[in-house]
């Protein structure tokens, strides 16, 4: 039991030591897996609103194929990404490997078949009276899904959420595209794993133990603001 | 009499089982028509295709005795009202929910504001009007409904069994106001019912529906007659 | 006398047995333990089950308990681990060296350094990009003390630590047109997919030897010290050390052993 009591403690010491490191990687962890949410949000939200308002042929090879890509590996979307990013690659020119950017992109891609998917889900949430009621008072389709939006905002933010859990818990992109580079690209996870590499257990688990606190304290921001939207 | 609705053969079905085959409808206009049919008839499947929500083969459809082409179906639709079985409200205030169809129209503000004011008047909603729309009894969310729809001023009134679930003090109200419509016979008012004799005493022509075929229905008993 | 003894404790080996190897991610990744183990486990009849990780890891592995032997690089961290009693018999195995590695352009010119020790001062002179290991293996802890010998603290933009595994640092050193330390067993087996070179190699400060422990069967009896022995006096003996010197990579030989060199 030594081994749990002095991780816990050492989380403990990580959080209220207000050591500048610890900080650095944890700003690095929520920034950029707040700014992929926020990036995969922004096409997958309507994406996903569309595919429910909206009949085309090919709807159900696109929902299997976005079932398929939420069990898409981390390290995949590293490898891929890699392959473009890196020097001798289509995108080398524009030196984005090991940067913040880098996983940042890896990210969204990582989360986008996620939130897009979710949000279908959340729209066929919706109560079946919904679509028809408005169509019948003349909704345009932009109209219908700023209407949906609305009705099925609860279900759009817990896609949001598991799309946040995903990329903040996630190190296969962090650690191939970021370079896990102290004070600059290390982000939670890949700090983790260092650890753990180190042999530092104890130390490594504080560190899971921080993660979840962060991701914990970021669910509770949001459920605040749930409540104080109408 | 002139046409609203004319219809031939049109026919719909859901996951390879048909639901409707009607071989001939003809609705008059500015009139109060009753649909009368048991539940599971399929009024509301004829309730959306007729207003325009639910595409369906047929060999005829004439709106207004012009036929129907899928590029004008949002233009036909702007003179429908429909006022679905238990209406569902958006979790917004009581007005605005009646100036959403407006808003959608992209009226200024003030208008709707005006509009909105106009129609409760009519329908006695004045004090609903701030309350937010998800507390509101059966009775009251059946009337807001209306008010939503009428503020739009359709030509066409489509209420899907407007009487159900509402207290003596509302159906009064609903009958008292449909009885108004037949006698400035402005619009077309089309509603469903699974009660004939509430029909034969509210509306002008009364049609009946069974096993998804319409029948002039004025003395047959939906329910016991053809089964 | 010597015979006898082992075949005592041959006796006391049960076939099928699992010896758990805890070694460093380099020296798995060699290739070496895979033509070094197949002859000594067909011998025992027992299975050889290698753990690779960083030298830290590996050994905290058998710190606790988890392995019956280690196999790694890092002379002070082996001698407090045997210090601390964790581990008895620290030996001689092979050894090779680190390179320094840089791209070809060399743009703080370390190839005309004069030691591996003025090639580190150029490099921070320079402010040359120097990717380090950062993760506390046995490359990452000779890098240390050799920045510690130049009299530097590395720090800066031009400094990254990276955290990362071997392979991963020469791929990133690559991209970025950095300065790195590396295992020469490594390097090798990475080299033809590195525009990065040898810039400078050969000192006495980078000679790197590898040590096999054997875990304290005092402090974890659970552990198969027998079996272990018998490990160790293999890769030792005759035959263990004349598969290391004979053992190469893209035609380059990885490891010079140290017992009958």
């Amino acid at each position: 039991m030594t081994y749990f009591t002095e991780a816990f403690y050492a989380a403990w010491v990580l959080i209220f030591s207000f050591d500048g490191e610890v900080y650095a990687v944890v700003f690095t962890s929520l920034y950029v897996s707040i700014t992929a949410v926020i990036i995969a949000a922004l096409p997958g939200i309507p994406l996903g609103l569309l595919v429910v308002l909206k009949d085309f042929p090919g709807k159900q090879v696109l929902q299997h194929g976005l079932n398929t890509l939420m069990a898409l590996p981390t390290v995949v979307v590293g490898l891929l990404l890699y392959g473009l990013l890196a020097r001798q690659g289509v995108l080398g020119e524009l030196g984005l490997l090991y940067t913040r950017t880098a996983i940042i992109i890896g990210e969204t891609l990582l989360i986008l078949p996620i939130i897009w998917n979710l949000s279908i889900a959340a729209a066929r949430g919706a109560d079946p009276r919904l679509l028809n009621t408005i169509r019948a008072l003349g909704a345009s389709l932009p109209q219908q899904m700023a209407v949906y939006l609305g009705e099925v905002r609860y279900g759009l933010l817990a896609a949001l959420a598991v799309g946040f859990g995903r990329a903040v818990g996630e190190v296969g992109v962090a650690m191939m595209l970021g370079g896990n580079i102290a004070g600059f690209t290390r982000t939670m996870t890949t700090a983790i794993a260092l650890e753990t590499s180190k042999g530092e257990f104890e130390f490594a688990l504080a560190l899971g133990v921080l993660l979840l606190a962060t991701a914990f304290l970021v669910n509770v921001i949001v459920q605040r603001l749930q409540s104080v939207s109408p | 009499m002139t046409a609203i609705y004319q219809l031939k053969n049109l026919r719909y079905g859901y996951a390879g089982q048909p639901v409707l085959n009607i071989k001939h409808l003809m609705i008059a206009a500015n009139k109060v028509t009753a649909i009368v049919g048991a539940n599971g008839a399929g009024k509301s499947t004829l309730f959306d295709i007729l207003a325009l929500l639910q595409p369906a083969t047929s060999d005829e459809f004439l709106f207004s005795g012009t036929a129907l082409a899928d590029a004008r179906r949002a233009e036909f639709r702007q003179q429908i009202g429909y006022v679905q079985q238990r209406p569902y409200l958006m979790a917004m205030s009581v007005r605005a929910n009646i100036g959403l169809g407006l808003k959608f129209r992209r009226w200024p503000r003030a208008a709707i504001d005006r509009a909105v004011d106009s129609i409760a008047a009519e329908l006695g909603l004045q004090p609903l009007l701030a309350r937010p729309a998800r507390r509101l009894s059966g009775g009251e969310v059946q009337k807001v409904a209306l008010a939503r729809a009428l503020v739009l001023q359709p030509a066409v009134m489509i209420m899907d069994e407007p009487f159900a679930y509402l207290d003596a003090q509302t159906e009064a109200d609903m009958q008292h106001w449909i009885a108004r419509q037949k006698v400035r016979a402005e619009r077309t008012l089309i509603f469903s019912t699974h009660d004939q004799l509430k029909a034969q005493a509210i509306a002008e022509h009364v049609v009946g529906i069974i096993n998804g075929d319409v029948h002039a229905a004025a003395c047959s008993n939906v329910f016991q007659g053809l089964r | 006398m010597t015979g006898g003894l082992l075949s005592l404790l041959a006796t006391a080996v049960v076939a099928g047995e699992r010896l758990r190897l805890a070694t460093t991610t380099s020296t798995d990744n060699s290739g070496l333990l895979a033509v070094l183990h197949p002859p000594f486990e067909q011998q025992m009849g027992v299975q050889v089950d290698v753990i690779a990780a960083g030298t830290g890891r590996a050994l905290k592995l058998g710190e606790n308990g988890d392995v019956d032997v280690v196999l790694v690089h890092a002379p002070a961290a082996e001698r407090a681990f045997v210090a601390a009693g964790y581990g008895v018999k620290r030996l001689a195995v092979m050894h090779n060296d680190f390179v320094l590695l840089g791209p070809p352009a060399d743009p703080a010119r370390l190839r005309q350094s004069a030691s591996v020790v003025a090639a580190l001062q150029a490099v921070a002179e320079h402010g040359a990009v120097f990717i380090s290991r950062g993760d506390d293996s046995g490359t990452h802890k000779k890098e240390q003390a050799l920045w510690q010998q130049a009299g530097i603290v590395p720090a800066g933009r031009w400094y990254l630590a990276a955290g990362q595994g071997m392979g991963a640092v020469l791929r990133m050193a690559d991209d970025k047109l950095a300065y790195t330390l590396a295992d020469r067993g490594t390097y090798l087996a990475f080299k033809t997919k590195l525009s990065l070179q040898i810039v400078r190699q050969g000192d006495a400060d980078l000679f790197n030897p590898y040590h096999v422990i054997m875990v304290n069967p005092k402090k974890h009896p659970h552990v198969k010290y027998r079996l272990a022995r018998r490990y160790i006096d293999f890769i030792r003996g005759e035959a263990g050390q004349a598969i290391i010197r004979q053992f190469t990579r893209t035609g380059e030989p990885l490891f010079i052993p140290d017992v009958i060199p």
